[in-house]
């Protein structure tokens, strides 16, 4: 979809939010919205995209009661502010939109996530993401290293980018749109998405990429969306294995989740942000058995997340129960740094060739 | 004085427990007077035959060798509710004559019939006139006069009796209003109309209070209640029984702390009633200031954005609320008070207006105005049929304060759009 047409979009659908309302209250209703409801109990596996959306649950928001007028003025300011983006074609950040909302009286932001959280109903409402409205995120893109050829159109141009030939030894940095991004052409056997920085460096210090091939990418922690729909655009255009790489510990599994199947937070958006076929790599809780590593006792908050993740929908599946029980066995959780304890080499010559052979992958 | 304020803090719970008395304290060159709320004259105690069964041997050897009695009379008169048919068993059962006189009995004897007086089943004192309760309406107008509180509820319970005492307990819990808000409640404790100033924790009325679940009264509790709450418990009694000679606590006695706690029970299920009719009045309040506040805001950004003529939103204001809505915003210099009436019925009211501002060139004057430090307090009287809406508009700054006056609480609602 082109700029402009995503502009003519976003400007219809909050256009329609704004006329709704109008119409209700010229008609002497209480101006209401409905929502899905925002939990895990409320996202459901769609078979056609093999993602989790959000369900038919709907909460309804009517402005009876104080707090959720003000949630609707709110909203209207925003939607108010995005026109005026839209029609001087500007953009601005999050957090700027917070900080503009200072002279918006009653209807400012008490805290950023407020502003967060109201852009993303928003996003589910119009249907339109975020960058639609001209709105970035404050979060960085992470940075991907590996033999691809990607067109990204710059503000100062179109440059062509090799992501180990004409970057530095960081990689590239992943813009925050990622729709601007065209991809030319690759010589990659697959990708693997690394949590930490500490890791995605040794893979690169080691010649991992030239060796097999390999697209290296640093999700930096939780992903940023960038980071989603570059992983998304990267299987949808070329179709090459997506390998998720993280700590084994419950918290670093719902990075693997967020990845392949979405986030609770944005499951509107799960086509374009969910890789459905990311395959998880480690470290998985039978390696922390199976390779003796240097590992922590679970605390009683990871034993928590762990019995909770045994009820997500997204991890009902027969492998992911086998290893959160068997990591609730041990009770133990390892950093996929502590591959360091066998020397610097063994995670790229021994554990990452044993595992990947084993998924099929090479 | 160092202990003053110990001293006030007695003085006033002396004349919550005797609001009949009005009393005057000079203390330092500064006058203090607590007021009376009642001007009738309380009745006077009866004073009472002892009862058998709440007798010692000290009392029951003084009564005996200062009687002339024989034996059965000396326990028909000097008793409460013993007949010949009582004394003669009592006797007996002390294997004693009848006729023998009491000033003559050993000691050992006396013990004797002591014992053989407890055996014997006596029914209870009477209790009503021996007593000095002071009433559930005077309780309430006492605390009113020393407490400002938004609740106040008193019971008396009526008047019982243990180990042949008979007592009466009364009880009284306040809520909200100049109260501190935080903090463990506050306990006022009586004996015959006498504060309890020390021992707090070492009381059985404490430890009654401790024990009543507050929290499903919605009051949180840790131990004692904690909030802006007020305890009062008057136990009124012949012999109240103190743990010390100090007289500052009372002893745990199972039959009055039945009776303090069921009087407490009784009061905090009223005290639930309030709290639960103020959560629901506030309720209201908060949807009427949404829908007066907040809804014609939304209104005026919404018409902004679809680029429409502003969409009147009156008619949810009537529809979601039979009131009568007064609102008072700044535009421009210029300060309006608007009154809606949604209400079925027309209605005469006073409307108060309190700002800076003087209302000089009103486009409808005040029907008068005073001032205080810096403060007008301009007052129109104006009359609002049902379904109309009556306007005020004139130059000034805004904020200040807004009422109106002669109508019910649950039938308006004050708004200024401003804040």
């Amino acid at each position: 979809m082109s700029k402009e047409e995503l502009d003519a979009r976003s400007m219809k659908a909050i256009l329609a939010i704004a006329s709704a309302w109008y119409d209700q209250m010229k008609s002497g209703e209480i101006p209401s919205i409905s929502l899905p409801t925002r939990t895990k109990y409320n996202i459901e596996y769609d078979d056609a995209s093999e993602v989790w959306k959000y369900g038919d649950k709907e909460s309804l928001r009517t402005a009876a009661s104080a707090k959720s007028a003000t949630h609707l003025l709110k909203m209207a300011y925003v939607i108010g502010f995005v026109k005026q983006q839209l029609k001087e074609n500007r953009s601005s950040t999050l957090r700027e939109m917070y900080y503009i909302s200072e002279g918006w009286k009653r209807a400012k932001f008490a805290a950023q996530d407020e502003s967060n959280f109201l852009v993303e109903d928003l996003e589910i409402i119009s249907d339109v993401p975020r960058e639609g409205f001209h709105l970035r995120p404050e979060e960085d893109g992470a940075s991907i290293y590996g033999p691809i050829r990607i067109r990204e159109q710059t503000r100062r141009g179109l440059k062509t980018i090799h992501c180990q030939d004409d970057v530095g030894g960081a990689g590239y940095s992943i813009p925050n749109n990622v729709e601007n991004i065209e991809f030319v052409d690759h010589d990659a056997k697959f990708v693997i998405a690394m949590e930490t920085g500490g890791m995605y460096d040794r893979l690169i210090e080691n010649g991992f990429d030239e060796e097999y091939n390999a697209v290296l990418l640093h999700l930096k922690g939780q992903p940023a969306r960038s980071t989603r729909r570059m992983l998304n655009r990267i299987s949808q255009t070329w179709n090459i294995p997506i390998c998720v790489f993280t700590d084994g510990d419950p918290w670093s599994y719902r990075i693997y989740a967020s990845v392949a199947y979405g986030a609770i937070k944005s499951a509107h958006l799960s086509e374009l942000l969910a890789t459905p076929k990311a395959q998880f790599l480690g470290l998985q809780p039978s390696d922390i058995r199976d390779y003796n590593l240097p590992s922590d006792k679970l605390s009683e908050k990871d034993v928590e997340a762990l019995h909770a993740e045994l009820t997500d929908p997204r991890f009902a599946t027969d492998y992911w129960k086998r290893q959160i029980n068997l990591q609730l066995e041990l009770g133990l959780k390892s950093e996929q740094q502590a591959f360091a304890a066998r020397g610097l080499d063994f995670v790229t010559k021994k554990y990452l060739p044993a595992r990947l052979s084993e998924m099929g992958v090479i | 004085m160092s202990a003053k304020k110990k001293l006030l803090e007695y003085l006033r719970y002396t004349s919550v427990g005797n609001p009949h008395a009005r009393f005057r304290v000079e203390l330092d060159d500064e006058t203090f007077t607590f007021e009376r709320v009642s001007q009738e004259v309380i009745a006077c105690p009866v004073a009472i035959q002892p009862h058998p069964h709440g007798i010692e041997f000290g009392q029951l050897k003084r009564m005996a060798a200062a009687s002339d009695e024989k034996l059965a009379d000396f326990l028909i008169n000097g008793f409460s509710r013993v007949g010949k048919k009582t004394a003669q068993e009592m006797c007996d059962r002390a294997g004693l004559k009848a006729t023998v006189k009491v000033n003559g009995l050993p000691a050992e004897e006396l013990k004797n019939l002591l014992a053989a007086m407890q055996e014997i089943a006596v029914p209870a004192p009477p209790t009503t006139q021996c007593l000095s309760p002071i009433g559930e309406d005077l309780i309430r107008r006492g605390l009113d006069k020393e407490f400002q509180m938004d609740f106040v509820a008193a019971r008396t319970r009526p008047s019982s009796v243990y180990s042949g005492h008979p007592f009466v307990v009364e009880t009284a819990i306040g809520y909200g209003g100049r109260l501190p808000p935080e903090g463990n409640a506050l306990i006022l404790r009586f004996a015959n109309r006498v504060p309890l100033m020390y021992q707090q924790g070492a009381c059985a009325i404490t430890e009654c209070i401790a024990n009543v679940n507050w929290k499903s009264y919605n009051i949180s509790q840790q131990g004692l209640p904690l909030g802006p709450v007020l305890i009062l418990v008057h136990v009124a009694s012949t012999n109240v029984p103190f743990t010390s000679e100090s007289k500052d606590a009372i002893a745990g006695i199972p039959e009055i702390e039945k009776e303090i706690v069921l009087a407490l029970q009784e009061l905090g299920r009223e005290l639930k009633t309030f709290l639960s009719r103020r959560d629901r009045n506030k309720l209201a309040e908060d949807r009427a200031r949404a829908v007066c506040a907040v809804i014609p805001e939304l209104a005026a950004k919404v018409s902004e954005i679809v680029e429409k003529p502003l969409v009147d939103t009156s008619p949810i204001e009537g529809r979601l609320m039979r009131k009568l809505i007064a609102k008072k915003w700044t535009k421009d210099g210029n300060v309006t008070i608007e009154v809606n009436n949604y209400t079925g019925a027309d209605t005469e009211l006073s409307v108060y207006d309190i700002s800076a501002d003087t209302a000089a060139g009103a486009n409808m004057p005040p029907a008068f105005s005073t001032e205080m430090d810096g403060q007008y307090t301009k007052v129109w009287k104006v009359a609002v049929p049902k379904q109309t809406v009556w306007r005020v508009t004139y130059p000034g700054k805004g904020g200040g304060m807004l009422d109106i006056r002669g109508t019910e609480d649950s039938k308006k609602v004050v708004v200024d759009l401003d804040v």
